[in-house]
């Protein structure tokens, strides 16, 4: 990679130890990607940036406060740019609830102090863009979060390749990305399409569509057509599933995402090599696929991934106006603590709470790695696939409606 | 014993010799792998139950979830790290784990990976040669 003087004197250390070695990881990942110059960022979502929860499974003190000391570094360092938090590993307004102890609360209240004098916005959400985060067409981004990647690239124009923890740290402090992939122009055209023929109703639907088509994808961008309109909850389980099939880093809907208002620009000019359907079969064939189950009573329901809309959160209040969550069952709803103030306030939050389900706030089942059930039903296919590796719970995909009725008998 | 090797590209540096895993398949370490066990936990994987420790890792890329990095970082502390990454196509969330926590990454085999290497063969991968050299178990 080519460098300016200026990025030369970080990396030989003249700025410190520590901006040698985001700047080090910076233009190794550069020159492993091939990029030939480090461009400014303007807006990035590190992950990580929170207590490690269970994720280092048995930790001593000494584990715990080498952790904290690395992340305290960090978001003590003023940002290059604006920086907002991806999910945290639990949930700070009832960490006793998921058995989460003391020093882990302590550790996450420090970080809150620490960043509140340097500027990062500590928001521990995966759907940064329901918060008042919602990058702008054309500005480049490091984010983490795979789906919430997908989601700015696709549907808001913004551009963002798939960060870790380092490359979003780094670009968080030193203010600059290898330019790569889906910087460039020609790193946004689309390698192949998928004609949808069949109707895409609950926003599960949409999530199985996102899984077909990631896993024909891999690394690859899909471009979709048939389909004529989309809303937020869709096509933010749309871009989940593509980020859990395969390794997305964004599609092109015709008509919908802002740079394909045609199949010619959506290929910049050049024709499809290679085309699929999405029909009523390959729908059903993922709903079958994501629900492998040895039997039919649940004891697990989980609304939230990626996290609730307030939209989302108002829906299963409603429905569970009248209703109790069956003996035995455990229902989840999680999503951002702001978004979760706001459900409090008209009183949603506690319809939910009445019916005996739990919002959960900065986190999710499968990152917080709690609860260990048995049988899980969710609207998510990113989370009825993980789950099963990291919970050790079967899994089974349907819609919004049947997962909270489900969830109100304990039986599928 | 058969002996073998080939050029290739290399997305990060280092040499190392292990023995190979292979699979072509896409794998996502956060949600597809244990850093505490060592041990890949994606159940619709052909390799769920595989250790990766010290192995030679062959896949056709990784996937999913931005947490590979960082899994790979608790891994590299822990000792269960894989030793290096052969990839077909390269995911920048693998790439950026194998800078950081300093493990060889080599792509673009001049001869097909998956037809050449088979899970229990000895691996070296030096990219200052730009070479993978195969020693096929008996």
């Amino acid at each position: 990679m080519e460098l300016t003087l200026e990025q030369q004197r970080i990396l030989t250390g003249e700025r410190g130890e520590t901006h040698a070695k985001y700047m080090k990881w910076l233009v190794g990942w550069g020159d492993a990607m091939q990029a030939r110059r480090l461009v400014p960022v303007e807006n990035v979502l590190p992950n990580g940036m929170s207590a490690p929860g269970r994720r280092l499974g048995k930790a001593t003190d000494a584990d715990l406060q080498a952790y904290l000391q690395e992340r305290i570094d960090i978001c003590s360092c003023p940002p290059a740019c604006t920086v907002y938090t991806h999910i945290g590993s639990i949930d700070l307004e009832q960490p006793q609830k998921m058995g989460i102890d003391e020093r882990q609360v302590a550790l996450q209240r420090k970080l809150i102090d620490e960043a509140s004098g340097s500027g990062w916005i500590m928001s521990w959400t995966c759907t940064p863009y329901l918060i008042g985060n919602v990058p702008v067409k054309g500005q480049i981004c490091a984010w983490t979060e795979s789906h919430a990647v997908i989601y700015i690239n696709s549907i808001l124009g913004a551009r963002s390749t798939r960060h870790g923890f380092e490359s979003a740290v780094a670009a968080a402090i030193l203010g600059v990305i290898p330019e790569f992939g889906v910087l460039t122009d020609k790193g946004r055209k689309g390698d192949f399409l998928i004609e949808v023929t069949t109707e895409l109703i609950d926003v599960a639907d949409w999530g199985a569509l996102g899984f077909f088509a990631g896993q024909i994808a891999g690394l690859r961008t899909p471009v979709f057509s048939g389909v004529n309109r989309a809303n937020l909850e869709q096509v933010k389980q749309l871009c989940a599933a593509l980020a859990t099939g395969g390794g997305v880093s964004m599609f092109h809907m015709i008509g919908i995402t802002p740079e394909a208002p045609t199949l010619e620009a959506a290929f910049q000019g050049e024709n499809p090599k290679e085309s699929y359907v999405f029909g009523e079969r390959e729908l059903r064939k993922v709903y079958e696929e994501l629900s492998v189950t040895s039997g039919d009573d649940v004891d697990f329901a989980y609304i939230g991934c990626p996290h609730c809309t307030l939209q989302e959160i108002a829906e299963v209040a409603v429905f569970l106006k009248d209703q109790r969550i069956a003996n035995g069952v455990t229902l989840i709803l999680a999503t951002s603590y702001a978004l979760m103030m706001q459900a409090r306030r008209l009183g949603f939050v506690e319809r939910i709470e009445k019916a005996g389900g739990y919002v959960m706030v900065d986190t999710c089942p499968a990152v917080t790695m709690w609860p260990r059930k048995k049988r899980m039903v969710t609207n998510s296919v990113k989370q009825a696939y993980y789950s099963r590796g990291i919970l050790g719970n079967e899994s089974i995909l349907t819609s919004t409606k049947e997962c909270l009725r489900i969830a109100t008998t304990g039986r599928r | 014993m058969k002996k073998f090797t080939v050029r290739c590209r290399t997305v990060v540096p280092g040499r190392v010799t292990g023995e190979a895993i292979v699979s072509k398949s896409r794998l996502s370490f956060w949600g597809g792998f244990d850093a505490v066990s060592g041990k890949v936990i994606d159940t619709t994987n052909p390799l769920y139950g595989c250790s990766l420790k010290d192995k030679i890792l062959i896949l056709v890329s990784t996937k999913g979830s931005s947490g590979t990095s960082g899994v790979l970082a608790t891994a590299k502390k822990k000792g269960n790290a894989p030793a290096a990454f052969i990839n077909t196509e390269v995911d920048a969330l693998a790439a950026l784990a194998c800078v950081v926590q300093h493990i060889p990454f080599v792509t673009d085999l001049e001869s097909d990976p998956f037809e050449l290497i088979r899970t229990g063969d000895i691996v070296t991968v030096d990219t200052e040669k730009g070479v993978v050299t195969v020693t096929q178990k008996a």
